[in-house]
């Protein structure tokens, strides 16, 4: 532990500003240029192969096309300029710590809160589009048997939606929340590497737009778990699909790796283990999810990429390879990636419910135990996606056991929460009421789940969509409700400008309605065998379907609640936020909104934990130290 | 209330342990890439579905597999040797020895790149074998060019005490790739 900052400069350095500068706009002219010559190289190359002059498509032009598109991109935007610079000894410093206004959005640059925002703005579009394509699918699904969509646009559909959301709402929290406040909830005023905290966001929207191109390649046929034989056979557009997953899976492992060591080394005086915020817990044990589970995920999606284009057999089995390797290192990242989903949720909502219970959180080191269980467990799940693929009886009911024995860990977080609860006068504000209903959803998914990790009811409801609506609930039930709690919670401090609080309560009243009402039903039209990915069923679900299909019109409504919430707020009423509006004791709460660039005038030294709600005698959270002057000012 | 201003020697001590935790980070993550390779070695082979697993006996070759472990090991031993002589006698001990290191890298990363694109035999009639030979050759060229970036970067900074932290995650990166590439090389080259 230590508070060893690099001392402010009394002015942030202005990074240079206007067109010429590299920014957003020069980084879409790098990927465009780049993708092109990457294309030309990649015909030329391609041509000689056999395998490529045996199909109508060069997946090794589109791979090229990518990869190139990516360093031309990266080089647009800057980020290539202190890698480059370093070569020759020097150090490239167009990186700015900040700027004003807007314009500082559309570039690289290495304040984490600037990172925060840039992570809410990007996630959010992405998370719109992939909610749009769920609307396309409950289209396609009012009707048992009169497509709207071919059955190959319906398929990838159903992929976009999937891995767009999968990919973007990995990041969903430590993306926003986790940069923009762990380093102000430990003491500190940066993430360790902030130059590879800019390269780990701007990953991410190069990734949707990689996905979204798949849709020029005609799509991609596998949903978002990839699986061969199927993805080996696809056409062009799978290509696309591996690229986004992998710099996705960059992006997280550096993200990750960020994280551990901003949390490990950045932490001020006094900020024990102990008195680290849950919510720090949460980010620290998801980053550990994210540091050794892609990597396994990079290495699948290189194989399949090798296998499209220079003939390897890794997932061929008529060339002595195998497509359950696949599974098994897809989901060796895959089960992980749940728990990446989950964990930050869980650290969002015991960070919000002490606040508005005015309760010291309730067995802290209970909840961080069980974040550590889930951690650990999670890497002993990965096979009972495996259940009917043919993996060996025997295998069956270890992981049958570790999948059932993770919902004790996870019990932790929930018996932390039920105490912290328990006789509080609790104020149901709008990020309370998210925290909530978080819980509530969260037991239907996990409850749900502890019934799939069965075989017997794994191997009849395998595949339909039953488990479509345990992990909707998990996800959205769970994660996106917290995602909407941070939102309501923490945005007066991002934006510095207050929510208007009666349309959030719509906005969540709506949800958590007709979330419900979308989600619930798919239990039993799972049970009554209705498969997931095919876009036609049997006549006599279609009442279900239907009442399915307009709840979730009307839960993508109220979506549109809360947009005009955030643009209204955010552009048209501009309401300063208080400093502390929610009399919080956590560090970030002490801070001026808006939060000043250089986060703390003076060093930091943390008194108390964050949790003493209630106890008048506690000391304050703690002291600042004489402002930090650079050498020579 | 205590001073707990930072100093420079502060910050530069705190670089130096960022560098250091990142570096053993990284190595444990990147060792899981490497697992995926290992798994599907392990996989295949047991698997050898329709006996494909080396359907034509065609194996990588050894004595360039051999020469390649070699200059790794050296590259990675004179940036131990850098590395020793910075902490005895200053970061202006660094650049010889580091220089020779980064020569034998070189010449290990052009052999990889051979490999890779030159293995003697063709991926599409190679089965599981010559699969998992190219995919993780390919790999393993990436984190040699990487290295080579890294290390270059080492000797052509000014000597200063931001130096010092950075060289020890890079001799851990490189002893690490030795080990990689020697349980690998006992994999292709040997069982």
């Amino acid at each position: 532990m230590s508070h060893t900052e690099t001392p402010a400069p009394a002015t942030p350095a202005a990074g240079r500003s206007g067109i010429l500068t590299f920014n957003l706009l020069w980084g879409l002219v790098g990927l465009v240029v780049g993708y092109a010559i990457g294309l030309w190289i990649g015909h030329r190359m391609g041509s000689r192969f056999d395998w490529v002059a045996e199909t109508d498509y060069n997946d090794v032009a589109i791979l090229i096309g990518y990869a190139l598109g990516t360093l031309g991109y990266l080089f647009g935007l800057g980020i290539l300029n202190h890698p480059i610079a370093r070569m020759f000894g020097r150090s490239g410093g167009d990186i700015a710590k900040s700027s004003t206004g807007w314009s500082r959005y559309a570039r690289a640059s290495t304040d984490h809160k600037v990172i925060g925002n840039q992570y809410l703005i990007g996630i959010g579009i992405f998370f719109f589009i992939g909610g749009l394509n769920a609307m396309l699918i409950r289209t396609e699904l009012l009707h048992p048997n009169s497509p709207t969509f071919s059955p190959g646009q319906y398929l990838t559909i159903v992929g976009l939606h999937g891995a767009m959301m999968i990919m973007m709402v990995s990041s969903i929290i430590l993306g926003p929340f986790g940069h923009f406040f762990v380093p102000l909830m430990i003491g500190s005023r940066r993430m360790a590497f902030p130059r590879l905290e800019a390269l780990s966001f701007w990953l991410l929207p190069l990734a949707g737009v990689v996905l979204m191109s798949t849709i020029a390649y005609g799509g991609f046929p596998t949903g978002w778990t990839g699986y061969p034989t199927l993805g080996s056979q696809a056409d062009s557009g799978m290509d696309g699909y591996l690229v986004a997953f992998a710099l996705v899976g960059i992006g997280m492992i550096l993200n990750a790796l960020n994280m551990l060591v901003t949390v490990f080394n950045h932490r001020a005086p006094g900020m024990t283990w102990a008195r680290l915020p849950i919510f720090v817990w949460s980010m620290l044990t998801t980053s550990v999810l994210m540091l050794l589970g892609p990597p396994m995920l990079l290495a699948a999606v290189v194989m399949e990429m090798l296998d499209r284009t220079s003939g390897t057999a890794f997932f061929s089995s008529s060339s002595g390879g195998s497509p359950f390797l696949w599974e098994n290192l897809f989901w060796f990242f895959g089960h992980p990636e749940v728990y990446i989903l989950a964990l930050p949720g869980f650290g969002i909502v015991l960070e919000i419910l002490p606040v508005f219970a005015r309760k010291p959180l309730w067995g802290q080191r209970l909840a961080i135990a069980g974040m550590l269980g889930v951690t650990l467990l999670s890497f002993m799940v990965w096979q009972h996606h495996l259940f009917v693929s043919g993996i060996n009886s025997s295998l069956r009911p270890f992981y049958m056991f570790t999948t059932e024995l993770i919902s004790v860990p996870t019990g932790f977080i929930f018996l932390c929460g039920i105490g912290t609860l328990w006789r509080a006068k609790i104020r149901y504000t709008v990020p309370m009421l998210f925290a909530l209903a978080f819980f509530f959803n969260f037991l239907i998914g996990g409850l749900s789940g502890v019934y799939l990790s069965d075989v017997p009811s794994d191997v009849s409801l395998h595949g339909s969509f039953f488990v479509m609506a345990h992990f909707h609930y998990t996800i959205m039930g769970g994660l996106v409700f917290a995602f909407f709690a941070g939102i309501y919670y923490w945005l007066p401090k991002m934006a510095g400008v207050e929510l208007n609080e009666r349309l959030g309560k719509i906005h969540f009243w709506t949800t958590f309605v007709f979330f419900n009402s979308t989600f619930l039903p798919l239990f039993a039209v799972g049970m009554l065998g209705m498969p997931r990915r095919v876009a036609t069923y049997a006549p006599h679900l279609q009442f279900l379907n239907d009442w399915v299909s307009i709840s979730a019109f009307l839960l993508g409504a109220s979506m549109l609640v809360f947009l005009a919430n955030f643009v209204w707020s955010l552009l048209v009423a501009r309401i300063p936020a208080a400093a502390n509006p929610w009399m919080a004791r956590s560090l970030e709460w002490q801070l001026p909104t808006p939060v000043p660039v250089w986060d703390f005038d003076g060093p930091v030294r943390i008194l108390a934990g964050p949790y003493e709600y209630g106890n008048p005698a506690a000391p304050p959270v703690m002291e600042l130290g004489p402002p930090i002057v650079a050498a020579g000012d | 209330m205590t001073d707990i201003t930072p100093t420079a020697a502060d910050t530069a001590e705190l670089e130096a342990r960022n560098q250091s935790t990142a570096g053993r980070l990284f190595v444990a993550a990147d060792a899981f890439l490497f697992l995926g390779f290992l798994f599907a070695y392990l996989y295949l082979r047991a698997l050898n579905n329709n006996d494909l697993w080396n359907p034509h006996g065609q194996n990588p070759s050894g004595t360039m597999g051999a020469v390649v472990l070699v200059l790794v090991v050296v590259a990675a031993a004179f940036v131990h040797v850098a590395s020793g002589r910075m902490a005895a006698a200053g970061p202006a001990a660094f650049r010889a020895p580091a220089a020779a290191g980064l020569a034998a890298a070189l010449a290990a990363t052009v052999l990889a790149g051979t490999q890779l694109f030159r293995p003697g035999f063709s991926p599409s009639h190679a089965g599981g074998l010559g699969s998992v030979f190219i995919g993780f050759i390919a790999f393993y060229f990436l984190h040699l060019i990487g290295g080579v970036y890294w290390l270059e970067t080492q000797i052509v900074q000014r000597p200063s005490d931001i130096l010092r932290g950075s060289v020890p995650p890079c001799l851990l990166y490189w002893w690490y790739l030795a080990v990689v590439l020697a349980i690998f090389s006992v994999l292709f080259y040997l069982v």
